[in-house]
C-alpha cells in the first residue's frame, strides 16, 4: 500500500510541491507559535501546530531527504523493463513451441497417412483370412473405444 | 508531537522498500493447446472387416499420438514459463 502511495499518487506530484510545502510548513509553525501567545486562538494552535510540522517533515522528506521517490520510480521503471522482457520472452517460448508442435504433429499425420495408404494395399491380403469379424469382438472394440460399460464383465 | 512518531516510522520504512509493484501479465496459452480433445472413434455398422477394424486402430492411434503431443507440449509449456517467472523474481 505504501508503494502505491509512493509510486502512483506522491510520484506524480511535481517536484517544486516539496520545497514549497517545507517553506509552507515552517512558516506556519512559527505563525502558530506566535498565535499561541493568544488564549482564543488555543484551538487553531492545537491543531494547525502538529499538521504544520508535518507537512514541514513531509516537505523536507520527499523533497530528496532520502531520495525514497527517486529510487522507487528507478526500482518501478526497472522492473517493469525485466517485466517487459519477460513477455517478449514468453511470447517467443511459445512461439518456438508452437512450431515444434506443428512439425511432429504433421509427422504423426504424415505415418498415419502411410499406414492408412499401406492398409489399402494390404487390403486384400489383410481379410483373406478375416472377411467379417465376429460381432462379439466388434462390439467390444467399440466398447474399447468409447470406454464405455462396466467396469466388471457380463 | 506523539503522532509523529509513527508518521515518521511510515515514511522510513519507504527505504527499506526494494521491490516496485509490477504485476506481470498471466503469460498466454497457444491456442493449439486449448483446443478441446477429440473423441477416438468407433467402428460403424457397415465397418466389419479386420481391415476395416486396422484402418480405424490407425485413426485412433492418430488421435493418442496428436494428444499426447499437446500434452507435452503443456508440459513445455509450463516448464518454459516457470523458467521465465523464475528469472523476474
Amino acid at each position: 500500500m505504501f508503494e502505491l502511495i509512493i509510486n502512483h499518487v506522491v510520484g506524480r506530484i511535481p517536484d517544486w510541491t516539496w520545497p514549497f510545502a517545507a517553506g509552507g510548513g515552517m512558516a506556519a509553525y512559527f505563525v502558530f507559535g506566535i498565535m499561541n501567545h493568544f488564549p482564543q486562538l488555543k484551538w487553531y494552535v492545537l491543531v494547525g501546530r502538529p499538521v504544520s510540522f508535518t507537512v514541514f517533515v513531509l516537505g523536507v522528506f520527499f523533497y530528496g531527504s532520502a531520495g525514497v521517490l527517486t529510487l522507487q520510480q528507478q526500482a518501478l521503471q526497472e522492473a517493469n523493463q525485466r517485466v517487459e522482457l519477460a513477455r517478449q520472452a514468453s511470447i517467443s517460448a511459445n512461439v518456438e513451441l508452437q512450431t515444434v508442435m506443428a512439425g511432429q504433429t504433421h509427422l504423426i499425420k504424415g505415418r498415419s497417412y502411410g499406414v492408412r495408404q499401406q492398409i489399402i494395399h494390404d487390403q486384400v491380403v489383410i481379410d483373406r483370412d478375416c472377411n467379417r469379424i465376429n460381432d462379439t469382438a466388434w462390439t467390444d472394440y467399440n466398447r474399447a473405444v468409447k470406454n464405455q460399460g462396466e467396469a466388471t464383465p457380463r | 508531537m506523539k503522532l509523529l512518531v509513527p508518521v515518521l516510522v511510515l515514511l522510513l520504512s519507504a527505504c527499506a522498500t526494494k521491490t516496485a509493484p509490477v504485476i506481470p501479465q498471466w503469460p498466454t496459452v497457444p491456442a493449439d493447446l486449448t483446443a478441446p480433445a477429440v473423441d477416438l472413434v468407433p467402428l460403424t455398422e457397415d465397418q466389419h472387416s479386420l481391415s476395416d477394424l486396422i484402418q480405424n486402430s490407425n485413426q485412433n492411434y492418430t488421435q493418442y499420438y496428436i494428444l499426447k503431443e499437446k500434452y507435452q507440449g503443456w508440459q513445455n509449456w509450463y516448464n518454459n514459463q516457470q523458467k521465465i517467472w523464475q528469472g523476474l523474481q
